[in-house]
């Protein structure tokens, strides 16, 4: 079990310096530069030039990524190269906004996929099959279509039943709660039904695989109704691999976000990042997509480590 | 103007690929795509608020006008907060070195203030300096300060904050520094007498020095300029929350007369429909750069208003005037005549006006130019045919994404019927910098020239539209020096038909802005609202 947790840190590290790599090389390929951006339509080149030297753009790839990675080493992820805001500072501020955001909508996509999944395949011949084609068909929707559909429906001052807030969050952050959640619900909505339509077919898929086990066969055999073997001997079996994609879903959410952010103006991570890589913040995106893919790259490994520790085949297949 | 927000396609990868099942390495791939998706999702398609010239609109004559019906019937409430809503949030609030029109959109006048003011046609009105003299050779400028002025952190403002604010603008080679090119000396005379000394006559010094070239900072502050800000206006900084809004809040202090509400809310729509909904349901008072295409939601609606401004920007469909094909006068020409400014007026919501050269009708050297290429689409072919090109010519046409496509739809179609093949490559606004207005690596570009009184760019040969004509370049050098501003008027005006008669460049329209208003909002500016929003006038009844 410990090599196992070592290994999988290892593995936990490595990727998180090949992203890091990799972050900093596309970022790089873009065209365009933040002193362009600071400096504007009227600057002379000369005026460019000692931007970029103030901010230290001149110094070559290589000493620009070891800075940055000798600064993420000791969790520091940067300054904004045109504010000087430490970059640690405001994703905290912002996660405020998109955390909730997520974790909302992950609930939406849960109360959606699990009863739904189930019965879709429980009922496959009665109803079932049209719940898992509508499902495809809302994973196929775009999500500001989605979005502006909803706030159409039910935002305020605009919608046919105007019942909640479709711009921006409240500018005192959490100190209303309810308000602040008010804000969140039609975006979180947005996100949440179709990452809940995603998550539905393999729901779905995963119970179907269940049904046909030869140990719900013979519960149901032994007098249990099929129902009843499904949830107390089927599911808990297939429930794991429903966690991880759970797990894996969030960073369908995040992306989410990034879009739906725009729509609902909320100030959150996605905004933000969208607006940096327009100014070429390069500093800035850089640590703000590396904590994103750690977050990915962190939930992935916790989920290993749990699906190891719960479940015995994998215990003895690695051991 | 329609820069309304385009989805992109780049999220739909990530959802396809956390669908399979999870393992360690599929964890691992899923975090590394989602890493590229990010990056190449915010890379491309979704437009992005930059400050400069981007599209947000601006204003009409007389200045002010009531947002509502009749004059405040109500009481003005004196303790209003004020919610606005604006499209371009300034990138940072260093307002000495970080370029764009967003920050002087709101700390201009409201929270930093200069040595004089002036409003959306010139006109230059008294500020910190509530009286000056101009020598008789025109080379040495006197400011009189009023005694008692203060920054927002109690110090004095002296003459010798003035001094130090316009010298080390100089010295640092700060945004607008180049409007002080003349300038030799910066002198203070005890605390309330600043002398300026020319090096040459600058007709355009006053006009200078109410922008950003003449604001008045502190010399003994020591505050974060880029994200805080220590002024003398009737407006404190109060704070910005990144991706959202600037709260201002009133000076108690103020030197001079306090303006009649407690705070000043600027929030940032990007998208346009996102404003639009803001302001619907309430959440707004006003709302700037309205798309004038979606003006027609408002219709009906009680308690708002649809207020139409005169602005300074200039939607210019540039041509490289440097490279082959458009360095030949006669394919320039054919593009002029090619294009229907009237359709293209229409096709954005009737919000712009036909500008048929360099300068607007608000600025000295104005003259109505927009007969010399009409819309004739013969003349068109022929002229091509003449240029050689009589089998067709293909071009490609460079804009930021954050405009749309309603323009370049139109434009494409317009120039097809005179045998222009245009090819639209829509890029972010970091990505035209670099490519179209550093490198001048391009063929035909879009862009808004937002600023007003800047016909210096036609004399530039460097400038990205690579027009190099010498007499327009010497009437502009002596319009600079001018003696008086008709002088500098008339030989502007001379210059500017030169330009538009060498076709050295397109004008689509001059954007009007489109502002909503609450009725319970007067006095609120609606001219240049993207370029200078002085609130210090406006009141709020209840």
């Amino acid at each position: 079990m410990l090599r196992f947790l070592i290994g999988r840190l290892g593995l936990l590290v490595a990727g998180l310096l090949l992203a890091s790599v990799l972050v900093f090389l596309v970022l790089r390929v873009l065209p365009g530069d933040v002193a362009q951006v600071i400096g504007g339509t009227n600057a002379t080149p000369a005026q460019i030039a000692a931007i970029r030297e103030s901010l230290g753009l001149d110094a070559g790839p290589v000493s620009q990524y070891l800075s940055w990675l000798a600064g993420l080493v000791r969790f520091d992820l940067g300054d904004s190269l045109i504010t000087g805001t430490p970059v640690g500072e405001e994703l905290g501020q912002k996660f405020q906004v998109t955390l909730p955001l997520t974790l909302l909508a992950l609930v939406v996509g849960l109360v959606i996929a699990l009863p739904l999944g189930v019965l879709s395949a429980v009922r496959a011949e009665r109803g079932g099959g049209a719940i898992n084609v509508a499902a495809q068909a809302l994973a196929a929707v775009p999500a500001l279509w989605a979005g502006l559909l909803l706030i159409l429906l039910l935002g305020r001052g605009v919608g046919l039943v105007p019942l909640l807030p479709t711009q921006g969050f409240p500018r005192d952050g959490w100190a209303d709660p309810s308000a602040a959640l008010a804000a969140l619900v039609l975006p979180a909505l947005t996100i949440g039904v179709i990452e809940g339509a995603v998550l539905l077919r393999f729901v779905r898929s995963a119970t179907l695989e269940a049904l046909a086990q030869d140990y719900v066969r013979t519960a149901a055999a032994k007098g249990l109704t099929r129902t009843r073997a499904l949830l107390t001997h089927g599911l808990p079996n297939v429930g794991l691999s429903i966690i991880s994609v759970t797990a894996l879903t969030v960073a369908g959410l995040i992306t989410g976000a990034v879009l739906v952010e725009s729509l609902f103006n909320l100030p959150g991570v996605g905004r933000m990042l969208v607006s940096d890589v327009g100014n070429r913040d390069l500093v800035k995106v850089q640590s703000e997509i590396l904590f994103l893919t750690a977050i990915v790259l962190v939930i992935g490994a916790v989920v290993d480590v749990v699906h190891r520790v719960l479940d015995p085949r994998l215990r003895e297949a690695g051991a | 103007m329609s820069d309304e927000n385009t989805p992109t396609p780049a999220e739909e990868p990530a959802l396809t690929e956390k669908k399979k099942p999870t393992g360690s390495r599929r964890g691992l791939i899923a975090g590394i795509v989602v890493a590229a998706v990010v990056v190449v999702g915010a890379g491309i398609g979704i437009p992005v608020a930059i400050n400069a010239n981007s599209g947000s609109g601006s204003s009409t004559g007389g200045g002010d006008s009531d947002g509502g019906d009749a004059a405040p019937a109500a009481a003005v409430n004196a303790d209003a907060t004020l919610r606005v809503g604006l499209r371009l949030e300034p990138t940072s609030l260093d307002i000495r070195t970080v370029s764009g029109a967003a920050l002087d959109q709101i700390l201009i006048d409201n929270v930093y203030e200069g040595l004089v003011s002036r409003d959306a046609t010139g006109d230059i009105s008294p500020s910190l300096a509530t009286d000056w003299t101009v020598s008789d050779d025109g080379l040495t400028y006197t400011f009189t300060l009023a005694p008692d002025e203060t920054f927002s952190n109690g110090d004095a403002l002296t003459a010798d904050d003035v001094v130090w604010s316009i010298q080390g603008l100089i010295d640092a080679k700060g945004v607008n520094s180049g409007d002080l090119g003349k300038v030799t000396d910066v002198a203070a005379d005890g605390d309330t007498t600043v002398t300026i000394t020319l090096s040459d006559r600058d007709p355009e010094l006053l006009y200078s020095l109410a922008g950003r070239a003449g604001l008045v900072l502190d010399q003994d502050a020591t505050n974060e300029i880029a994200t805080t800000a220590i002024g003398s206006g009737p407006f404190l900084l109060d704070s910005w929350k990144q991706g959202d809004s600037i709260t201002l809040t009133r000076n108690d202090d103020y030197w001079g007369e306090e303006p009649q509400l407690k705070s000043v809310v600027f929030s940032y729509y990007t998208d346009a429909t996102a404003g639009n909904n803001a302001i619907l349901a309430g959440d707004l008072d006003v709302l700037t750069g309205v798309d004038a295409n979606t003006v027609s939601q408002f219709d009906g609606v009680d308690g708002l208003s649809v207020v139409d401004g005169s602005a300074s920007d200039k939607f210019v469909l540039a041509f490289n005037n440097a490279k082959a094909p458009l360095n030949d006068e006669k394919v320039r020409q054919a593009i002029r005549s090619a294009i229907d400014h009237e359709a293209i007026i229409t096709a954005v919501g009737g919000a712009g006006k036909v500008l048929g050269g360099p300068i607007t009708s608000n600025d000295p050297g104005y003259e109505d130019l927009s007969g010399l290429y009409p819309h004739d689409v013969d003349k068109a072919k022929s002229l091509l045919a003449d240029a050689g090109y009589a089998d067709g010519l293909d071009l490609t046409l460079t804009i930021p994404s954050f405009y749309g496509t309603t323009v370049t739809d139109l434009l494409t179609s317009q120039l097809a019927e005179a045998g222009i093949t245009l090819t639209v490559n829509s890029v972010e606004f970091s990505t035209w910098l670099s490519d179209v207005y550093t490198n001048k690596d391009y063929e035909l570009s879009i862009v808004d020239h937002a600023e007003a009184r800047d016909f210096k760019n036609w004399a530039n040969p460097d400038y990205y539209f690579g027009y190099d004509n010498a007499t327009v370049q010497d009437l502009y050098a002596q319009a600079s020096s001018a003696a008086s501003t008709d002088e500098e008027a008339d030989l502007l005006q001379q210059a500017a038909k030169i330009v538009s008669e060498d076709a050295a460049a397109d004008w689509l329209y001059n954007s009007t802005g489109t502002t909503i208003v609450a009725d319970t909002v007067h006095d609120f500016p609606t001219d240049s609202t993207s370029s200078r929003l002085d609130v210090t006038g406006v009141t709020v009844t209840d």
